[in-house]
């Protein structure tokens, strides 16, 4: 598999890689698509950089078979701006506010993916907010989580934590 | 590989089940105590990753606190993280400035202000006060006495230990079993009454903080030194514990010699009460912000070339207000503002040239300090002779920003006229902002500038002198 792999990114290198910009750096989507990055971009992507040093820097094509190519422009654009020292709170607000629930959680496991410590602390806050003061129902159906409680022992669960059910907001919209 | 990516994309949503458990942590951080427990009904699964203490709640800790102090140091390392959480939770606030009032604590030599900071496995507090000058030589510093320290033992009771002189060194890793250390301090209960407020109690069952023995015939009654301890660090005094004590006690050993010389030794601790209750209110805003950039506590040296602590406080109405902390505690609670101001509004740069020539012809008053001379902006043989203008720009620090007219003032810098009639030229004066977000301020009759320093950076006192009382 990752001869095959490796194989595939070479061919995508010789095609997509002209000689002048050697420097740079490209990221392979699992879909196959490749995204040109300069290195300082790489760098802030902690699983990325220490292929690039195993590799004594001689390869330069990174595939990344975990992350779509729907997910990896949202992670260069937050590396991008993080190098360039302007995560501000206007901005993550922004970028947060493109997302939709589905996509805050394939983007996180992507930050994961990637060893990016910034944008993973950034995103559990996110995902955090989003399940603040809802419902366990609803908390449930964020994450997907089969309820496997009985109704007895879910009660009982509940009646021993009664004190924390207070203050709990409405159900929105399911949003997927 | 791209098949994997197509059979999860397709999957309508990602299962947080799927999530490495290190991942789940993480999110699981940024939660607070009521999405905990939402989060732990919604399957057996997270039920028990919830009640996961070296999990889940060291995590918890560590996300919140991890960067402020030791969270594996706290109890010896042998206390559940959820206790701490709690516990810690409850204490945050304490972080801060404090000042002591009610009745009586203007007879109180002590200085008044406490500053509380965290340690590595617990968190204390200081009293601070300005150094005051014994020579000539008078600086920034600022003296800290050891004051209280609030931990938590290894058993899981919380001890509170109080330096009523400031003689024990109360950063040294207290044992809290350890009984020959304690002989100087004194247990305390700190009873929180609101968020901004607390009493300071002596715990009179915890004098001498043993280990509770639970074997022989101590468990019934010379334990209770143990029991006392930890009991009620967030509530009233220990009333409950002492009728729980005397019932115990008449039960137990009726008669007893042993029970009545305990019980002589009792009253006689009862009677060396050592430690008055202390009444502490939360100083808040006590750093500035971006609407209130002067607001807060700060220190200068004043007219009489002595350090002394202000503190700035806006009122709803726009006004400025600066006080001075007074120790001795008398000038505090005269409480009348050093200067005062009803509008808040800057002026500008570029100023007018009466305006520069006003902040030009002044001198700082700052430290006498014959050998530091590169901190020296304005020497003070230059005083006359120094050109106007180029003492504007003279300092970085001091190149003023923004300039705010004082319109109103009671003199308490110099007492002696503080019960003259005030006239208004007295009374107007201006505070020149500078570039660094300090300040400076004075009167139109004086030829001087004092200038407010911080006291505290990044959670510490700083300059700061740690004395012990003599």
């Amino acid at each position: 598999m990752a001869e095959e792999v490796s194989s595939q990114m070479n061919s995508l290198s010789i095609s997509e890689t002209n000689p002048s910009s050697s420097a740079t750096i490209s990221l392979v989507s699992g879909d196959d698509i490749v995204f040109k990055v300069e290195p300082t971009i790489a760098k802030e992507m902690e699983t990325v950089q220490s292929f690039i040093d195993e590799t004594d820097g001689k390869i330069t094509t990174i595939p990344l078979p975990n992350i779509s190519s729907h997910d990896l422009p949202y992670v260069i654009e937050y590396c991008e701006k993080s190098i360039a020292g302007k995560i501000t709170k206007e901005f993550e607000a922004e970028f947060v506010k493109k997302l939709n629930n589905e996509e805050v959680k394939e983007l996180f496991l992507a930050a994961n993916y990637l060893n990016i410590k910034k944008l993973l602390d950034f995103l559990s806050q996110v995902i955090a907010d989003r399940i603040a003061n809802k419902s366990v129902e609803y908390v449930r159906r964020y994450f997907g989580i089969e309820n496997d409680f009985t109704p007895e022992e879910e009660a009982k669960l509940r009646e021993e934590l009664a004190w924390t059910f207070t203050g709990v907001d409405p159900d929105d919209e399911d949003e997927n | 590989m791209a098949n994997n990516l197509n059979e999860s994309s397709s999957s309508s949503s990602i299962s947080f089940s799927d999530f490495p458990e290190d991942v789940q942590l993480c999110i699981l951080s940024f939660l607070g105590p009521t999405e905990i427990a939402s989060f732990a009904c919604t399957s057996k699964q997270f039920g028990s990753l919830c009640s996961n203490d070296g999990k889940l709640w060291f995590t918890l800790c560590d996300r919140r606190w991890g960067s402020k102090t030791l969270i594996t140091k706290w109890g010896e390392g042998k206390i559940p993280y959820k206790v701490l959480y709690n516990t810690l939770h409850e204490w945050e606030n304490l972080i801060g400035f404090w000042r002591r009032s009610g009745p009586g604590s203007a007879v109180i030599s002590s200085p008044s202000l406490v500053f509380f900071e965290w340690g590595t496995s617990f968190i204390s507090a200081f009293r601070v006060s300005p150094v005051q000058s014994q020579s000539e030589i008078c600086d920034y510093q600022v003296k800290k006495v050891p004051f209280l320290k609030m931990g938590i033992s290894e058993e899981g009771q919380i001890v509170n230990l109080l330096d009523p002189d400031g003689r024990a060194d109360l950063n040294l890793d207290l044992n809290f079993g350890d009984g020959n250390q304690l002989n100087d301090l004194i247990p305390v209960n700190v009873c929180f009454m609101g968020k901004t407020h607390f009493v300071l109690e002596e715990n009179v069952f915890g004098r001498n903080s043993s280990p509770v023995h639970v074997s022989g015939e101590d468990c019934g009654f010379g334990g209770e030194d143990g029991i006392g301890i930890g009991v009620g660090s967030g509530s009233p005094p220990d009333l409950l514990m002492l009728e729980i004590y005397q019932h115990l006690a008449n039960r137990t050993s009726p008669g007893s010699d042993r029970s009545r010389r305990q019980r002589r030794k009792e009253k006689g601790r009862m009677a060396r009460r050592r430690w008055e209750p202390q009444h502490f209110v939360k100083i808040v805003n006590c750093s500035p912000t971006e609407l209130r950039p002067l607001q807060g506590l700060w220190k200068g040296i004043c007219a009489d070339m002595s350090l002394a602590f202000y503190l700035v406080a806006y009122d709803d109405i726009g006004g400025i207000a600066c006080r001075r902390l007074g120790d001795p505690p008398e000038r505090f609670s005269s409480y009348a503002p050093v200067f005062w101001t009803s509008n808040a509004t800057f002026m500008e740069s570029p100023f007018p040239l009466e305006e520069e020539s006003l902040y030009g012809s002044r001198i700082h008053l700052q430290p006498v300090q014959p050998h530091n001379e590169n901190h020296e902006q304005f020497p003070m043989s230059d005083i006359e002779g120094a050109n106007h203008i180029q003492q504007f720009h003279l300092s970085e620090n001091e190149v003023v920003n923004r300039i705010l007219l004082i319109n109103a003032s009671y003199d308490l810098v110099i007492p002696d006229l503080a019960a003259a009639p005030i006239n208004p030229r007295s009374a107007e004066g201006r505070i020149w902002q500078y570039r660094d977000g300090t300040f400076g301020f004075g009167f139109v009759r004086d030829n001087f500038v004092i200038d407010m320093k911080n006291i505290v950076c990044d959670g510490c006192i700083i300059d700061a002198v740690n004395l012990s009382v003599d």
